[in-house]
């Protein structure tokens, strides 16, 4: 067992040193040496006599470049991302940094609702196949999946925010509110997550509800259940604690592989909200040609969803005995 | 004697067991030697685990051996690795596989089975395939032909799928068939047909063929000698008849004392002492569960005995009633 | 192949979805030529829908009909190569890695894995952001950003064809990897290539419009995605027009739905397990339905004319044809018969556990004077278990594998009365010393046991509530004949000691006759005769109990002199293959 979370860990360590180096070779690969291009962007906001040590500080240099190599890695160790170009001169890993929070709550929150929601559908649907949750809801949902995430967001901002005046129409609170930990503030920040979450969570729904109900299906037509039902027990019974508890393991397994992909349609969701996640931060950085602060929201958020798989592996071993026994 | 077609010799095979970390091997294979002879038939009997599969992948060099030789007639195939040689040693040993819905690629037709042997080893020219594969088909009992050619796997019942899987072995003309448990996956009623096909060819072509089973009953039906697999070891060979009328190993006894046959099958009480122990790597494999072993018998391996000619038996308690033999005899 | 297209060609999904599909392939290639030009200014800005600008105009004034139709064509090429490329390299890498293993395995997926970890959005914009603007950048990033999945659904699929033994056969017949590859393994991937590429563009466009919104297309080209992005830079929330942004919307989500119906109806087809039966096919059952008769003394199990149907494609099929027998209390009945004969159909029948698409279509089952198939709801489950339990083939998959076997018995236990769990441990502990099994394996969980001590936990689960007759649906095919004579003795021992009936049900008649006080043959669903071990033994009258006798070879010399060359008759012919699909479990 532990021989097993040591892998997976060895795992991702060296998932995270790839990223970590594509961070590094892209720029460096990339035609027309865009940093070059950045650099002369830099020139009318200080003085040229600041410019060298300013791309020391990014780390192009004019030293070799397995020594740029370490450098980067040296800064990286040190939490140092370096200098963002949009909100010259904070730093990288400040400006990342509260963006960071806002985006993990909203996106952490709506996906988890998402798969346990589209999990027990799942599980139900296949429970009554053919009845109306599996040829009405199931349809439906899936045709809701097929928008782009952003795009349900836009309509619900539109339906919700613009025409009914319901929820407010962006940013995670309210700009009279004060920061901190009262009940109105938690109560604001709800109010303000309820639109992006649930087109989040709409847009998602269908997905986790259709691979349930496969698995479940394919459960369903195994001895284990046959035998369940043979013995007598009740129909609740074999459907959570007998089929639905086996069905959910390739679930889980997969549900770590779309973290990426739901972060992904998810950050797209915050720019329809002006949300001050890291999405909001990445249409910046992409607007401004920020390359510091995109390279910097890439490996954070490629350490957060690494970070989600380990933890979906560790749930997998919680959940599955066999997995305890073989590693 | 004449020299014998197939020949193996000390063969051995282990796998990797465990996980990245332990580099630990699993010994599958513990030195199995055999041979066979032209027109017969030798039953490799064995349960589940004892290794026998293994050792038909290694013969069909599916697999390729730890260490032991393999010479098909008098020559050393394994030495000889070319991709030629290995098309050779492939034109003169086929395999039938255990499961005939498995062994035939469900997208092709029965035609397209046979045809491939056929013309990867050249054996007829082009304009005689289809007369050669109808012939084929005939040869295996499986009329119309015509029809049966048309046909894919999905469309033909078990015993049909494994005649197919015969048809296709005999294609290339073998001198020596690997059949893995033919019938074990077949249909009672369907099983006897096949076997008697097998006996059937090497009546009529000379073919020597190894039967793979777990079943006792159909090894006495078919085989002319018998050999008996343990975790990975031959713990009794010799002549069919002779090996079931008077079993030397106590294995051989436990295994026959459990085929269902008889009324009074399920009277009698197993020659066996219970234990859920692995087989040991020291000393005899069956010791643990031996009714009669001793304290040697854990620590020693047995050696080979010869209590009667072209009879072998790996036991302790046989040592006294006859030959040792030499590692090398083995037949 | 031609087959499966027909199939797909008549599939409800899949016309639906093609339909759709083609509709948009169709506006892709020749709608531009119909509508003005996107990119011209033609009216007033944000203009709702009107004659001459049927969809409204954007913040700019430009015709958003037009925009729509136009933004189509870039959107779908792209969509398609990448999808195209997606599955060409996925599959490249994937069949490689599962087909040659070994090392180049090792460092394909553990390439393979990486990228799927990373996140694709995130990596496809530090790319795009990189790399010179234009529709070939898009098509790079996305496949850059999106092969691993495909890789790793490609490697799974042949490593488990590579080992299927038609390419071992394919191996010793002296086959180039090549060919094997090309001729054996790609032919049985067509669904799955055909699937791959429907869900890579899928992901094409989906990821393909996210980017543009973000500003990360060209967006002095027409796409779907520019038009959005366009939508939201021209403020078309705050001014409340709804019509800039909801038809490329909508016509984004139809391509993507479209998408999906293929891909579910290619899977369903490929994987018919998935498919919904109908059992609307099958004819109203015409049994009476007398809930309760007087026992009749010294019977408890009375199966009476029982016809069971299954529904197939092709309509009603019959599985069991008028069969009857008897089982007295405390007696072994013995059922024999091959594959497709009915007998685990029947077995199944006895505990109420016909799957959806099979009926009791005629006759009955009477325990002990209790119409069975009458039962439903609580009154079945109080039933099953209680009077009739049953030890499935498969001991191997019929334990739930994430409960200890302690949970197992505490739940049968629970299911039919009130008991504490220290009770049912107790009475698990009794149970498993019965069958020779260590108390302790209480706690085990099944995959730490071997084939033949999950058996043994079968039975000790059957015998929990002390049930009157235990169904015993091959129990002991799967297993060594060591294994299988010590499990049989404890059963008989068991037998003899509870004194409960017993309904063996196998294909093995001359085990059938050691354990049995009576046997039923059963043939193609008919029970051919039925009469005691004894006096089948003596001589069996019916000519197909005389060939399944006469098919096992004995052990004594009598029958071991040189076969008769004449072949068996081939009895199992060849059935259609929709019906096997439909009957789950039996033996081959």
């Amino acid at each position: 067992m532990g021989r097993y979370i040591l892998r997976r860990l060895g795992f991702y360590l060296i998932a995270a040193w790839a990223s970590l180096t594509l961070n590094f070779v892209i720029p460096r690969l990339a035609p027309g040496d865009p940093a070059a291009a950045m650099f002369a962007r830099f020139e009318g906001k200080v003085a040229p006599e600041a410019m060298g040590a300013l791309k020391a500080a990014f780390g192009f240099t004019d030293a070799p470049l397995y020594a740029q190599y370490l450098t980067y890695l040296k800064h990286l160790v040190q939490g140092d991302l370096g200098m963002s170009y949009a909100y010259f001169p904070a730093r990288v890993s400040e400006v990342i940094g509260t963006g960071l929070m806002w985006t993990v709550g909203l996106a952490g929150v709506a996906v988890i609702i998402s798969f346990v929601a589209g999990s027990f559908l799942g599980v139900l649907a296949a429970w009554n196949r053919g009845g109306w949750l599996d040829s009405g809801l199931a349809p439906a949902l899936a045709f809701l999946g097929a928008f782009p995430y952003f795009w349900l967001a836009m309509l619900a901002l539109y339906l919700f925010g613009f025409v009914l005046g319901w929820f407010p129409l962006r940013h995670a609170y309210g700009h009279d509110m004060e920061p901190g930990l009262s009940f109105a503030f938690a109560a604001d920040v709800a109010r303000h997550a309820v639109l992006p979450a649930s087109s989040i969570v709409v847009a998602t729904l269908g997905g986790w509800m259709l691979g349930m109900r496969n698995t479940m299906v394919a459960t369903l037509g195994t001895d284990s259940i046959r035998l369940a039902h043979a013995r007598g027990l009740p129909p609740r019974q074999v459907m959570l604690r007998y089929a639905a508890r086996n069905a959910l393991l390739p679930n889980v397994t997969s549900f770590g592989m779309a973290v990426g992909f739901v972060l992904s349609g998810s950050l797209l969701t915050e720019i329809v909200f002006s949300y001050p996640g890291t999405g909001y931060l990445l249409i910046l950085a992409v607007r401004n040609q920020d390359y510091p602060l995109m390279q910097g929201l890439f490996l954070v958020i490629t350490l957060a969803v690494l970070a989600a798989n380990f933890a979906v592996d560790l749930l997998c071993l919680w959940l599955d005995p066999r997995t305890r026994a073989h590693a | 004697m004449s020299a014998p077609l197939l020949e193996a010799e000390g063969l051995t095979r282990s796998y990797l067991a465990g996980g990245f970390f332990s580099r630990e091997r699993k010994p599958i294979l513990k030195g199995v030697s055999f041979s066979l002879q032209p027109g017969e038939i030798v039953a490799l009997v064995g349960e589940s685990g004892s290794g026998k599969s293994t050792l038909a992948r290694l013969l069909a060099r599916l697999d390729m051996p730890d260490s032991g030789r393999l010479r098909l007639a008098g020559r050393d195939v394994l030495a000889d690795g070319g991709a030629q040689a290995s098309l050779d040693y492939r034109g003169r040993v086929q395999m039938v596989f255990q499961d005939p819905f498995a062994s035939l690629n469900p997208v092709h037709t029965v035609a397209y089975h046979l045809e491939r042997p056929l013309v990867r080893h050249g054996r007829v020219p082009k304009s005689g395939l289809r007369t050669r594969v109808l012939s084929l088909l005939e040869s295996v009992g499986l009329t119309p032909a015509e029809a049966f050619a048309k046909r894919y796997p999905h469309e033909l019942s078990g015993g049909q799928r494994q005649r197919v899987a015969v048809a296709r072995a005999l294609a290339v003309e073998p001198q020596v068939i690997i059949a893995d448990e033919p019938t074990s996956m077949l249909d009672v009623s369907t099983r006897k047909g096949v076997l008697q096909l097998l006996r059937g060819l090497t009546q009529e072509r000379g073919i020597g063929i190894l039967f793979i089973t777990h079943d006792l009953a159909s090894a006495r039906h078919l085989a002319d000698r018998i050999l008996v697999l343990y975790a990975g070891t031959v713990v009794e060979a010799g002549r069919a008849d002779e090996v079931l009328r008077q079993p030397r190993h106590p294995y051989t006894k436990l295994l026959l004392s459990a085929v269902p046959d008889g009324d009074d099958f399920l009277q009698a009480a197993l020659p066996v002492r219970p234990t859920t122990q692995a087989p040991p790597l020291v000393g005899c494999p069956f010791a643990p569960r031996c009714p009669v072993s001793e304290p040697r018998c854990s620590t020693l391996t047995p050696p080979d005995v010869l209590p009667a000619a072209n009879h072998l038996v790996r036991c302790h308690l046989e040592v006294p009633k006859g030959v040792t033999a030499d590692a090398s005899v083995s037949s | 192949m031609r087959d499966f297209l027909r199939r797909l060609s008549r599939h409800r999904k899949a016309a639906v979805g093609g339909s759709l599909l083609l509709f948009f392939l169709l506006l892709a290639v020749v709608g531009p030529f119909f509508v003005m030009d996107p990119m011209e200014l033609v009216g007033r800005p944000h203009q709702p829908p009107n004659a001459a600008h049927w969809f409204g105009t954007t913040g700019q004034g430009q015709d958003v009909l037009a925009q729509t139709v136009v933004g189509s064509r870039q959107t779908l090429a792209v969509g398609f190569a990448v999808g195209a490329l997606v599955t060409l390299i996925g599959a490249l890498v994937g069949i490689t890695a599962g087909y040659l293993g070994r090392r180049v395995d090792d460092v394909l997926s553990l390439t393979t894995n990486v990228f799927l970890v990373i996140p694709g959005m995130p990596l496809a914009i530090v790319l795009g952001a990189y790399l010179p603007s234009g529709p070939l950048r898009m098509v790079a990033v996305l496949t850059v950003a999106g092969w691993a999945w495909n890789a790793r659904v490609f490697r799974a699929e042949s490593l488990a064809l590579r080992g299927r033994d038609f390419v071992s056969a394919a191996v010793v017949t002296g086959e180039s990897h090549s060919r094997i590859v090309s001729r054996e393994l790609l032919p049985n991937m067509a669904a799955l290539v055909g699937s791959s590429f429907i869900g890579n563009t899928l992901y094409a466009v989906g990821a393909q419009v996210g980017l543009e919104f973000l500003g990360l297309g060209d967006v002095s080209v027409v796409t779907w995605g520019t038009n959005l992005y366009w939508a939201g830079n021209d403020a078309a929330l705050l001014t409340r027009s709804w019509w800039i942004f909801v038809p490329t919307g909508l016509c984004i989500a139809l391509v993507g739905f479209a998408l999906t119906l293929l891909s579910s109806a290619i899977d369903e087809l490929a994987n018919p397990a998935l498919r919904v039966h109908k059992p609307a096919a099958l004819p109203a059952s015409t049994a009476p339905r007398a809930q309760l008769e007087k026992p009749v003394p010294g019977v408890l199990l009375r199966v009476q004319d029982l016809c069971i149907d299954y529904a197939t494609e092709k309509g009603a099929h019959r599985v069991v044809d008028a069969v009857s027998f008897d089982v007295a209390p405390g007696e072994v009945f013995g059922l024999a018969g091959e594959s497709g004969s009915g007998k685990s159909t029947i077995g199944s029948a006895l505990l109420g556990l016909l799957p959806a698409s099979a009926r009791v279509s005629q006759g009955r089952i009477l325990f002990n004077g209790m119409d069975v198939a009458a039962l439903e709801g609580p009154a079945l489950r109080a039933f099953r278990w209680r009077q009739v339990s049953m030890v499935f083939q498969s001991a191997m998959s019929a334990l739930n594998p994430v409960l200890t076997l302690g949970e197992q018995f505490h739940d049968t236990l629970a299911a039919h009365g009130r008991v504490s769990r220290a009770a049912s441990y107790a009475r698990a502990r009794e149970l498993l010393g019965m069958v020779g099994l260590s108390p302790d394996l209480v706690t085990a969980w099944p995959h730490q046991l071997s084939g033949g001590m999950r058996q043994r936990v079968g039975i000790a689960l059957a015998l929990a509530l002390e049930p009157r007759l235990v169904i015993m649906d091959e129990p002991t095919t799967a297993l060594d004949v060591v294994v299988q004579k010590e499990l049989l003795q404890r059963m008989v021992e068991l037998q003899q000691r509870l004194g409960f009936a017993m309904l063996f049900i196998t294909h093995d008649l001359p085990l059938l006759l050691a354990l049995s006080d009576r046997v039923g043959v059963l043939q193609g669903g008919k029970l051919v005769e039925v009469d005691t071990s004894a006096n089948l033994r003596a001589g069996a009258r019916h000519p197909y109990t005389q060939l399944l006798l006469s098919s096992f070879p004995h052990l004594s010399a009598k029958d071991a002199a040189p076969p008769p060359v004449q072949q068996a008759p081939e009895l199992s012919v060849s059935r259609p293959s929709t019906r096997v699909a439909a009957i789950p479990g039996g033996h081959r």
